[in-house]
Formats: C-alpha cells, sequence, structure tokens
C-alpha cells in the first residue's frame, strides 16, 4: 500500500513541480485525471494478490510521464493571478472579472468622492499639528 | 482505505483552493476548479 501511495505522490509531484515553476498552482482539474487513476488503483490494490502488480503499474506510469515531459516546457500559458470578483457581484461567476486591485466599477468609485447630493465633497480645514476626530465634523 | 484518503486529500486540496480565491477575490467558480487550466483572462469592457 506504501509504494502506491508514494507513486500517487510522486505524479502529483511531477503536475504540481510543472505548475509551480510558472508561479500558479495547479487547479484540481490538473491533478484530477492522474487521482482517479491512481485512485482505481488503489480500489484494485485491495485485493491482496494484485497490490504489488498496481503498484509497479503506478510507478511505470510514473516513470513513463518523467520520459514524456522530462525537458519540454508546458504549452499551457498558466493565467494566474486570475481576474478579480467585481465590486456589483458577492460571488463569482461566469460573467468577465475585473483586474484586481483597480477602480472596480464606476458606481464605486463615485460614491466614494461625492456626496449623498452629488457635489463635491468638502475639506474641513483642521489647524496644524492636530488630528481630526473621527466622527466629528 | 488508500482510495479513500486520496480521495479525502484531493477534495481538500479543491475545497482548499476555492476557498483561497474567494478570500483573495478571484472570480473563480467551483466549476473553474475542474478545468485543466486557470480560465483566461478576459477583462469586462
Amino acid at each position: 500500500m506504501g509504494g502506491l501511495a508514494l507513486a500517487w505522490l510522486t505524479g502529483e509531484g511531477i503536475i504540481v513541480y510543472r505548475w509551480v515553476k510558472h508561479k500558479a498552482p495547479p487547479p484540481p482539474g490538473a491533478l484530477l485525471e492522474a487521482s482517479l487513476l491512481f485512485v482505481a488503483l488503489g480500489v484494485l490494490a485491495q485485493y491482496q494478490p494484485a497490490r504489488t502488480a498496481a503498484a509497479l503499474f503506478g510507478w511505470g506510469i510514473d516513470i513513463a510521464v518523467l520520459m514524456q515531459v522530462i525537458g519540454k516546457e508546458p504549452k499551457v500559458t498558466p493565467s494566474w493571478p486570475p481576474l478579480c470578483i467585481p465590486d456589483t457581484q458577492l460571488m463569482p461567476s461566469k460573467t468577465a472579472g475585473v483586474p484586481c486591485g483597480s477602480a472596480q466599477s464606476p458606481a464605486s468609485s463615485s460614491s466614494a468622492t461625492s456626496t449623498g447630493t452629488g457635489g463635491a465633497k468638502k475639506k474641513i480645514p483642521t489647524p496644524a499639528g492636530t488630528k481630526p476626530i473621527i466622527g466629528q465634523r | 482505505m488508500l482510495a479513500l484518503s486520496m480521495g479525502l486529500l484531493f477534495t481538500a486540496y479543491a475545497a482548499g483552493l476555492f476557498a483561497y480565491c474567494l478570500l483573495r477575490g478571484y472570480n473563480i467558480t467551483p466549476l473553474d476548479m475542474f478545468h485543466s487550466s486557470w480560465p483566461a483572462k478576459k477583462a469586462a469592457g
């Protein structure tokens, strides 16, 4: 059982290493296929006579994948960090996001600088060396 | 038992990464997590 678990961790490690090299975490979907294969091998390994064969098959897959990917750059360009949720939404959705850290929506940026009537915000003068008390006008 | 552990670890990783994306405010839906790459950047025009 330990051999198969190590083979699984090695296989996932290959995928994770290739993503981390591009400064992005691997999406769970990228790990899903490998995980499903090793879960199936884990179920097979419950049958005592097939345990060694399952572990050997797992290591064989790892070696085959390594021989395929060593020295080759992944062709996908990871778009990480992804875009952020717009201010008008509470939860992530399929609609297009906005760049993180930017003025996210015109409504939110205008409300920050204007008063309720739409006029310009007045700056209250304070004497030099004093701090305005929060809430005092 | 091993298969169950693998499934639990995978689920924990997916849930943890989704929670991280939510906390950082990233526009990643639960379905996006199960694609083989992150969604392409298409800013709202």
